[in-house]
């Protein structure tokens, strides 16, 4: 049997409003808002960047500037002033910390209240946490004892420092500075983010964590992600993403790329809850951010994401599977709830041989939202035996929301299989009845239907994150019965 | 691979066009002009025609050249039958009851679609139908295309009040014909009544064949559509159900076996804007050689249109190495109680029954034609015409033959 | 127990109780019987609370209350238990964490403390073996590609896990077999005592050769037109239900 229950949940269930809603009160070091070379001179002289990172951001500042943005997704929003945002914020104590005792008592509530205190979690689960405030990643733990299997997992600009061959031979070769206008305002302006490289053959005995968090007013979070896993490895990645309230919306434009090398697999999990807005849809996060992973032969990446948060949702975790027999998973879970926006789903490119890929997306649209599947399945020429299969259902809360479902299937190879199916339906008035006669309200009633119809998906992720997961649920739906 | 012929608005098409049999309002002829001045000529950037090319039309001659008879197949011989040779109505066909060719009403552009703005224009054939019987009568529309021509109908279809009609739209071109054939069709479905379409696209191997269907239900309505393209250059269809009244069935069904360069594209959108409707679509096709088939299926389901059943599905056999397949059902539902589902599957024939087959005595090659058969045979069931059903049947057998 | 008084009742315009009545006490089991339409599973429905019927006329008292003022959940937090005729699938959610989280609900709804977990187990495991439910059955999602059997003991099992007040059955027996029939009627025998009381709503007299009912209604055309013993039962189960029909017309 499973080892939690909703119940668990009953205490949160009295938080209506979002939990993560508070601002810490830490000094930060922001500079100008405002996007020109000179703000990109002035990221990368702070973060004492080698010349070559320094050519790469005013590259792509120059490829950024020629793009258009794009309109394509099934997403209505006020486009961001991209001159009204600041790129650069941290907080002033950037001094890495030799024991958490001498962590700012603030920063220490910061994270207490997003419910990962660290102490905790290094005595109860041993997950290794990369904590990044805004743009600089201010703690990492757990380092000593990964650097003894040779896994190196540290902020971005740690990694800058002390593995510049690393980040220069993988940076861009998974997301290009030219991929999309996106992609490219992040490769000229990000901050930080984490960096992890397992070697060969290692197998990472902890989930790798990294919380994101968007805390001054007015920035914009910028960070990539690098995760490499050498020939035979595996590793676990963890990413939770949280920001405080706000009226103005901010932007967070990510980029995530995974290598997987021959016969590694890349587990990468994400639970998303950026502020998503208020009920009258004020506010949020605009959450648009592109992740996608290689895949050599025999290796696998799997994405899982539990999306709960932001405004505006726009971002398509992507597996290029080019070895033969490579792998490549989706698993999905969208809460959109009052005036939330999303159009998330997933790429699956077959180039190799036998590779396959499974898609499960489950969509719940409540409120006045819209949530939107998108997703493509590319089989190639050469993908002899390739296979496919999708299934993407969609849950309808009230008459005032919209589920929609666009899925892209193209195919040139005769011996590949695909398979999508895709169901839309309102949720199960027996099923409600049927728990309220056993003595359920309708609330608990939901958020124990919703939590069995995500199973699938929830299954995937590691079981404190699927805690976590299923409790967020709860809350994104709350008071959402048409 | 952008065609070397790029260029961005209608202009040379225009220029092989032949001045519009309708008699056109000044206001109605400046409409569709401003919509094809203003209009690019489609390419991929254009999601609809994301993955159809049509530059190739740009390079039709449309000159009226060739003549050879084609072997004229006839579908229903108990039809009431017009025919249209080479896209101008044969004057003997036309004292038909129900059947108006002669122009009274002044047609305008309803749609925002260019090629419709272009049948409008250089229109060579109009032709209303009206179906006000209990009696389930068929009319059948039959198009030979010997020339290379260019063959604009524009066709309106009115079943009245409680009346059951079926039409079958018989296109038929010569072996090698490279005609432009371009046909708005016009629907209306009013109340209780039940119409029936069905459309055999048997065309030239260059030719082009660009069709779109307007369709308008009303009040417990039924309407049926069963496309069938079984050859041609390009094919593209755009199938639009406006699903206005209440209580409506909606069935679309299309088979299709494609080979040599030929690509097929069916778009289909049915439009739920009202409450307890069904709708089901089924499309399946073989595809073979160099061809591509295209399949593009919206559902939408407008706010308070409760009580919405909609099923959609799409399933594709690819013989070949050089063969591709596109396929893009999609779902658009802005109501909660509805149950809405649609499938897509691509895949080859199963080896394990291909080989069952074999260990009967059946040769590879008959092996396969059978299992392909029983495939559209899902498709051909709905068919309730019985002359459709074994043209279109027979038409598959001779697909395998050649 | 529980009383209903003079219920009428419509569904979409259409009167389908005309004015039933209706008392059972603590420590008895009726059994209502009555031809297809009669409404016996909208009595069934009434009584649980399900919103698609209106009711336009009479009252129902179940210890104490007026149920008809309660949503579906207070009923059953009161002790009301409807094993229904058909239930439902809800894929993802597994047997126990749904008894569980209606236990604690209706712990809950009296001031009690949650149930802990190795006190909820050692319950699992007592009260599946009164159904011989299979333990791997309590771990599966509720009901989801459960047999028509399966499912029928599973409701049992809820029932033995909740320790309803009023246990109303609604067509419990149908389509199972002789086996399945024995051991959901053994369950239902094993957790009747003096202080409950069980409504075995059924078309067949077969059921009630294992559920000794202490008095047998016939309803027909929305109303009771006769009460009687298990005897009833057998005239019934003999004759069908034309006699009743004719004597309801002739009274």
């Amino acid at each position: 049997m499973a080892q939690y229950t909703e119940n668990e949940l009953a205490k949160d269930l009295d938080k209506q409003d979002y939990k993560f809603g508070f601002v810490t009160d830490v000094e930060t070091d922001k500079i100008p808002e405002g996007l020109n070379e000179d703000i990109i001179r002035l990221i990368s002289s702070k973060k004492n960047e080698p010349s070559w990172l320094l050519e790469y951001r005013l590259k792509s500042f120059e490829i950024w500037k020629s793009m258009a943005e794009p309109n394509w997704a099934h997403v209505r929003y006020k486009k961001p002033d991209f001159q009204k945002i600041i790129y650069y914020a941290a907080p002033t104590q950037t001094k890495k910390y030799e024991s958490w005792d001498d962590v700012d008592p603030e920063m220490k509530e910061t994270m207490a209240k997003l419910g990962i205190s660290l102490e905790e979690q290094k005595k109860l689960t041993g997950v290794a946490v990369d904590f990044v405030m805004d743009s600089v990643s201010v703690a990492t733990s757990f380092k000593s004892k990964l650097k003894e299997l040779g896994i190196i997992f540290c902020s971005f600009s740690e990694a800058v420092q002390e593995y510049p061959e690393l980040v220069k031979e993988h940076m861009g070769t998974v997301v290009p500075n030219t991929d999309n206008f996106y992609a490219a305002l992040n490769s000229a302006v990000f901050t930080d983010g984490s960096f992890c490289y397992i070697p060969k053959g290692v197998r990472c005995p902890m989930e790798l964590s990294t919380y994101f968090r968007i805390n001054a007013g007015g920035t914009g979070q910028f960070e990539r992600t690098l995760v490499i896993a050498d020939e035979g490895s595996y590793v676990s990645y963890l990413e939770g993403c949280t920001a405080p309230q706000r009226d103005e919306n901010q932007l967070h434009a990510a980029v995530v790329e995974l290598k997987a090398m021959n016969d590694a697999e890349i587990k990468y999990s994400t639970v998303q809850n950026w502020y998503p807005g208020d009920e009258n849809g004020l506010g949020g996060i605009f959450n648009f951010v592109t992740k996608r992973g290689i895949c050599e032969t025999n290796a696998k990446i799997s994405w899982t994401q539990v999306e709960t948060g932001s405004a505006v949702t726009w971002k398509y975790p992507s597996c290029i599977l080019k070895g033969d027999g490579s792998i490549g998973e989706f698993y999905s879970v969208a809460v959109t709830n009052n005036y939330q926006q999303a159009d998330t789903g997933t790429k699956m490119i077959h180039l190799g041989k036998r590779t396959k890929s499974t898609i499960i997306s489950k969509g719940i649209s409540a409120g006045n939202s819209e949530n939107s599947y998108r997703g493509l399945v590319q089989i190639q020429k050469n993908a002899h035996g390739a296979r496919n299969f999708s299934q993407c259902d969609s849950l309808l809360m009230t008459d005032h929301c919209g589920a929609h479902t666009f899925p892209y299937i193209e195919c040139k190879n005769p011996s590949a299989q695909i398979e999508h199916e895709a169901t839309t339906s309102k949720i199960g008035e027996d099923q409600l009845f049927y728990c309220k006669q056993r003595g359920i309200s309708e609330e608990k009633a939901i958020s124990l239907i919703v939590n069995g119809y995500c199973k699938e998906v929830l299954n995937q992720l590691p079981m404190e994150f699927a805690v976590e997961a299923q409790k967020l649920l709860a809350i994104s739906l709350e008071g959402s019965v048409g | 691979m952008e065609d070397v012929l790029t260029q961005t608005k209608f202009d040379i098409l225009r220029t092989r066009l032949t001045q519009t049999v309708l008699p056109l309002t000044e206001k109605a002829k400046e409409k569709a002009q401003a919509l094809l001045e203003y209009s690019d000529f489609p390419t991929r950037r254009n999601e609809a025609w994301k993955y159809t090319n049509v530059n190739g039309l740009n390079k039709l001659l449309l000159d009226d050249s060739g003549s050879k008879s084609t072997e004229l197949s006839i579908i229903s011989k108990n039809a009431q039958r017009v025919h249209v040779v080479n896209g101008h109505i044969a004057k003997d066909q036309t004292a038909l009851p129900g059947v108006k060719t002669s122009w009274n009403l002044l047609p305008e552009l309803a749609s925002e679609e260019p090629f419709d703005a272009l049948n409008l224009l250089y229109c060579t054939a109009a032709i209303e139908l009206n179906f006000d019987d209990v009696e389930n009568k068929t009319i059948e529309l039959v198009f030979e295309n010997t020339c290379n021509s260019a063959i604009s109908p524009r066709l309106f279809i009115n079943c009245k009040k409680g009346a059951k009609g079926t039409v079958i739209l018989n296109f038929q071109g010569a072996q090698d014909n490279a005609s432009f054939i371009n046909v708005s069709t016009y629907v209306e479905v009013e109340e209780n009544a039940n119409l029936s379409i069905h459309k055999i696209q048997k065309n030239g191997t260059n030719a082009f064949d660009l069709q779109r269907e307007y369709v308008n239900q009303a009040d417990n309505s039924t309407f049926t559509m069963n496309t069938f393209p079984l050859s041609g250059r390009m094919t593209r269809n755009d199938l639009i159900i406006n699903v206005n009244g209440n209580n409506c069935e909606t069935f679309m069904n299309g088979a299709y076996t494609l080979k040599g360069k030929s690509h097929c594209d069916n778009h289909t959108t049915v439009d739920h804007k009202v409450a307890h409707c069904y709708s089901k679509e089924l499309y399946k096709g073989v595809i073979d050689d160099r061809a591509t088939n295209v399949f593009n299926g919206k559902v939408f389901v407008r706010k308070d249109a409760q009580k919405i059943n909609a099923f959609q599905s799409n399933a594709n056999i690819l013989l070949s190495d050089t063969g591709t397949v596109n396929s893009k059902p999609e779902l658009e539902i802005y109501a909660d109680d509805v149950k809405c589902s649609h499938g897509s599957t691509t895949g080859q024939l199963d080896e394990e029954a291909v080989f069952y087959l074999r260990s009967r005595g059946l040769s590879e090659k008959s092996a396969k034609e059978l299992l392909v058969k029983a495939f559209l045979g899902e498709v051909l069931e709905e068919v309730e015409h019985d002359d459709v059903r074994s043209y279109v049947e027979e038409q598959i057998e001779l697909h395998f033959l050649a | 127990m529980i009383e209903i008084k003079n219920l009428h009742a419509k569904i979409e315009g259409k009167e389908i109780l005309k004015g039933l009545n209706l008392k059972v006490n603590a420590g008895e089991v009726h059994a209502i019987m009555g031809p297809n339409g009669a409404g016996k599973s909208t009595l069934a429905s009434i009584l649980a609370g399900r919103e698609e019927y209106e009711i336009t006329e009479g009252e129902v008292t179940f210890e104490g209350s007026d149920l008809l003022e309660l949503s579906t959940e207070e009923r059953a937090h009161l002790g009301l238990f409807l094993a229904f005729q058909y239930p439902v699938e809800i894929p993802g959610v597994s047997n126990v964490n749904f008894l569980r989280t209606a236990i604690n609900e209706i712990r809950d709804a009296k001031g009690e403390d949650p149930i802990s977990a190795k006190d909820f187990m050692a319950m699992v495991r007592e009260k599946s073996k009164i159904v011989e439910l299979d333990s791997s059955l309590a771990s599966r999602s509720v009901n989801e590609g459960f047999s028509g059997g399966e499912k029928k003991r599973n409701e049992i099992f809820q029932m033995a896990m909740l320790n309803p007040k009023l246990a109303v059955l609604d067509e419990t027996d149908s389509g199972l077999d002789i086996d399945a029939l024995r051991i959901v009627a053994k369950g239902v025998n094993t957790l009747k005592s003096a202080n409950n009381a069980t409504i075995v709503i059924t078309h067949y007299q077969r059921l009630l050769d294992y559920i000794v009912p202490d008095f047998v209604h016939v309803l027909y055309d929305g109303r009771i037109v006769k009460t009687g013993n298990k005897e009833l039962a057998l005239k019934l189960e003999e004759k069908g239900y034309d006699w009743i029909k004719e004597e309801t017309q002739v009274g």
